[in-house]
């Protein structure tokens, strides 16, 4: 019996298809009143006063708080990736940062008078001159974001690998472009919500959260508000996506939980769109003057970017490390000896920067991919080509990049040559050249990618965050039955892993999947978990399921081995039957081992009761997962609007444990990064207001822009038991530069340069009409 | 105000305030949770459900104008509790991720399937267009819907 492999049904599936999924936004508890919050229209403003009469005299309003009362009483909100964090408070003071900061909340008995209550709270603000531009940012006289630090500049990191001035000098040809990642928003289709239920009498705290690993935010929690973390629960129900953008404790929802504990009543908040484009946390926003030093034959001798990396007003959990993600992938699956990479870190007037999937990654991978694509176009080398020539090819693996990661396993120019053979490579640019002859304008790009993930050992160079686990736990328990549940320490928001665990563990078991029953996401039952982010579902969590299951495979042969009077280790365990080796007559069944084991009828006490175990498993090492796409688009170069014609995806992510599952992760990461190259904007206007803040004005892709996909997969095990080696990021790698090169070679007889994406009507249109 | 409507088959008078909308009567009052909001701008239809045979974003009407008339959500699809045919092809197809987005898709796909019970590939995408999933990239979805799931596409 092997259920790694198989296209199982997912475990949620049948609760939530019925209507009777369980998210934040549907728990009631009684005695509830609901929040509502008074946000900064200002980008950078001094608060001058605060008015809560109106909402106190709503009918209805329970309370209401403004961070000028209230900040003494407040805690700081420290960041996980640095020891120091600018100062923010659950509810803001004194004065504003960023267009949608927190300066005060109401509570009342329905969630449509909070917001009445909230709209009738007067704030007086004194406007203060901002910044939004990075470089603006860093040139002197800029309006300082936090000014006892005398600049905006956070921080720099510069690696010099090799000698790259010396390639520089002698290369036949160099390519540079200004290359820039626009701000983008997670935006789960489940906006943020948190219940606070206090119960005063014990001291105990209940939060139910929506994101994605309750155990580090009880630490956080505990530790901001100096709280006993043993009184403190935390559940993730289901959870309407995160992407990276629930890892956090947001002022908002500790404010929540400052008030809840504050009255002693349960408080529920429910993040409306709008906020969570504006106070929910962006993404990417990456500048990058990048150059390659070419030989004559188009082999890359060097790789130079020197680029900034917009923060936004504060620290949120990652966000002053999710840039640095982008130095040392930046070389990707290339073979690149030298590198010179520079990154500045900024403070802006805008909300903070945090993970997203694929992030760091992603924005490395849409310069490298870009830039070998404008290479190739220079030199006159086909952009497949181009590439073939300076992948890492499969005898130099293991390989070693220039910053220290070691690449093991997979043949990336496979990959690449089964991407461009699946979206017709040839045929394609026949195609291109017929229809260039009747004035129309189709593309076809390529661009690989290698995502490093399976975050992240402890102790490693990527585990760098305080109160932040790599490893994974789960416990298994048997019951008298026979049957499992699974207590795992991920934390999905619709990833399946429920599922996948259950797979791995029924192999181990060797009972019916549908004897397993996986639960996640609280602490009062998860033994401990870091949760699900980037991609280490299946490699760290899968983990330590299979370790789990082992332990409780040698526990029950512990079992077996008393009950048929024989040693342990002459104990075979097959098919479910546990036999004597040599005599396969002497049998006993797992059943009935899972009874004896608690009730100890047939041996009595020769063995510890009780049939479970817990694993914490650590990763040896992060993770890679590679593949290649290949994008066919066609412009309406009267429009500006890119139309995709073809989508093809060649994967490897060593083992895939289920089909169904794996193709859903990666279909869901290309679907994000279409958004990328061509819709998605986070904007800001000169104000710093985000005209953008809406569905309306920022635009997901619907099921008419997303093209049907094609994928493929090519399997090399990772050295890890399972041979996983992750795929929840896979998708939002490559796709937006594979795109965006496909719009440069469809308007490659214009002459017009991609340098930035998203490439919306309008700006490509601007792009072909630069007057 | 006193708001009487079928839902689900069962008829419910319900006091509400005018200015409530039919997504808040629905949850709130009701306690059918299986609809969801996820956005304020009408823009992602979260919130679908059947309002006397035709798909409507429930945030967009108010309870006042259902008033009289008859709604399917995503609770009454499956026959007594169980899951019916489009709910079990969304498994089938690993139509679903999250879930947040899924009963929408459901009552969309449900009123297109109804009106055009073997619709082409680009008939779904378009009916399926005013609903928004971030999850899946809409491929299992749109193949679940193909699948020919209440079999009237049989000879
Ligand atoms: S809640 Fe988004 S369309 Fe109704
Ligand atoms: S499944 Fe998550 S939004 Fe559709």
């Amino acid at each position: 019996m092997t259920s790694i492999g198989a296209r199982l049904p997912r475990k949620e599936d049948p609760r939530i298809l019925a209507g009777k999924g369980r998210y934040v936004d549907d728990l009631t508890v009684p005695h509830m009143v609901h929040a509502s919050f008074v946000r900064s229209p200002f980008a950078h403003a001094d608060i001058t006063s605060v008015d809560l009469a109106g909402a106190r005299e709503t009918p209805g309003v329970v309370a209401s708080y403004s961070g000028s009362e209230s900040a003494a009483g407040m805690p700081l909100i420290p960041t996980a990736a640095a020891d120091w964090a600018p100062p923010r408070t659950p509810l803001t003071g004194d004065r504003v940062l960023y267009v949608g900061e927190p300066v005060a909340m109401v509570l009342a008995s329905d969630p449509r008078t909070a917001v009445n209550g909230a709209e009738r709270v007067d704030v007086d603000y004194e406007p203060l001159p901002h910044v939004l531009d990075p470089w603006e940012a860093l040139s002197p006289g800029a309006p300082l974001v936090h000014p006892d630090r005398g600049t905006n500049k956070i921080g720099e990191i510069h690696k010099v690998i090799g000698d790259p001035d010396d390639a520089f000098a002698r290369a036949h040809h160099v390519v540079s472009r200004r290359l820039t990642v626009q701000r983008i928003s997670a935006s789960p289709m489940e906006p943020r919500a948190i219940l606070a239920v206090p119960e005063p009498s014990t001291g105990h705290l209940t939060v139910w959260l929506s994101c994605q690993g309750p155990h580090t935010l009880r630490t956080w929690l505990a530790h901001i508000f100096e709280l006993d973390e043993s009184k403190l629960r935390i559940v993730a129900p289901d959870v309407g996506g995160g992407f990276g953008s629930k890892l956090n404790l947001y002022s908002d929802e500790l404010a929540v939980i400052w008030a809840a504990l504050e009255l002693g009543v349960p408080v529920k908040w429910v993040e409306t769109r709008t906020e969570n484009f504006t106070a929910g946390v962006h993404a990417r926003d990456q500048i990058h003057d990048a150059e390659l030093a070419l030989d004559s034959r188009g082999k890359i001798l060097a790789l130079r970017s020197h680029f900034v990396g917009d923060l936004g007003a504060y620290f949120h959990f990652f966000t002053p490390v999710v840039p640095d993600l982008t130095i040392d992938t930046l070389t990707g699956n290339y073979d690149i000896p030298s590198v010179d990479i520079k990154l500045e870190k900024v403070f802006t007037n805008k909300m903070s920067i945090e993970a997203l999937r694929g992030s760091g990654r992603a924005e490395a991978t849409f310069v490298q991919e870009r830039l070998i694509e404008e290479a190739a176009r220079e030199l006159g080398i086909d952009p497949v080509e181009m590439r073939l020539r300076n992948l890492v090819a499969p005898d130099q693996l293991p390989y070693r990049t220039p910053f220290g990661l070691t690449y093991t396993g997979g043949d990336y120019p496979a990959l690449l040559e089964r991407a461009a053979e699946l979206v017709g490579y040839q045929a394609v640019r026949t195609r291109q050249a017929e229809a260039r002859k009747v004035g129309r304008h189709i593309g076809v790009g390529f661009a690989t990618y290698n995502l490093l993930c399976g975050f992240s050992p402890s102790g490693h160079d990527w585990n760098p965050m305080k109160f932040f686990p790599g490893h994974e736990s789960t416990l298994i328990r048997v019951d008298p039955q026979g049957k499992a549940v699974v207590y795992s320490g991920l934390c999905p928001q619709g990833q399946g892993s429920d599922t996948v665990v259950a797979q791995i563990v029924a192999d181990q078991l060797q009972i019916p999947f549908d004897h397993i029953t996986v639960t996640h996401g609280d602490t009062e039952t998860i033994p401990f978990g870091g949760g699900t982010h980037g991609s280490r579902g299946a490699v760290v969590g899968g983990h330590a399921a299979l370790v789990a299951a082992e332990r409780v495979v040698e526990k029950a042969r512990q079992v077996a081995a008393a009950m048929l009077e024989a040693a342990a280790q002459d104990i075979a365990y097959e098919d479910g039957v546990f036999t004597v080796v040599g005599s396969p007559e002497t049998a006993v069944s797992w059943h009935e081992v899972a009874e004896e084991a608690h009730f100890l009828k047939r041996c009595g006490p020769m063995f510890e009761p009780g049939l479970e175990a817990t694993a914490f498993y650590d990763p040896p090492d992060v993770n890679f997962a590679f593949g290649a796409n290949a994008a066919v688009v066609e412009v309406d170069t009267e429009t500006g609007k890119v139309k995709i014609l073809d989508f093809v995806s060649v994967d490897d992510y060593g083992v895939g444990i289920n089909p169904g599952i794996v193709d859903g992760q990666i279909h869901g990461g290309i679907a994000q990064g279409i958004g990328q190259a061509l819709y998605e904007q986070v904007s800001h206007d000169e104000s710093g207001q985000v005209p953008s803040a809406s569905f309306s004005a920022y635009l997901l892709p619907s099921a008419m822009e997303v093209p049907r996909l094609t994928l493929d997969n090519m399997v090399s095990p990772s050295d890890t038991p399972l041979g996983v080696r992750g795929v929840g990021e896979s998708g939002t790698l490559a796709s937006p530069p594979a795109i965006a090169n496909a719009v440069a070679d469809a308007l490659a007889p214009f002459g017009v340069r991609i340098d930035r994406t998203p490439l919306r009507p309008d700006v490509v249109w601007e792009l072909m009409h630069p007057e | 105000m006193k708001v009487s409507v079928v839902v689900n088959g069962a008829g419910h008078v319900v006091d509400c305030h005018p200015s409530t909308l039919l997504v808040h009567l629905l949850r709130e009052e009701l306690q059918l949770t299986g609809t969801h909001v996820g956005c304020d701008t009408s823009s992602c239809g979260a919130c679908t459900v059947i309002l006397d045979g035709a798909a409507v974003k429930s945030c967009t009407v108010l309870a006042g104008q259902a008033d009289g008339r008859e709604i399917e959500t995503v609770e009454g699809l499956g026959p007594d509790g169980r899951l019916g045919p489009l709910q079990r092809a969304f498994a089938e197809h690993f139509a679903l991720q999250c879930g947040f987005c899924t009963s929408g898709f459901l009552m969309a796909a449900t009123a297109l399937l109804r009106e055009n019970p073997e619709p082409s590939e680009s008939e779904v995408r378009k009916a399926l267009e005013g609903n928004l999933c971030r999850c899946t990239g809409y491929q299992h979805i749109v193949d679940a819907v193909l699948s020919d799931p209440t079999g009237s596409g049989q000879p």
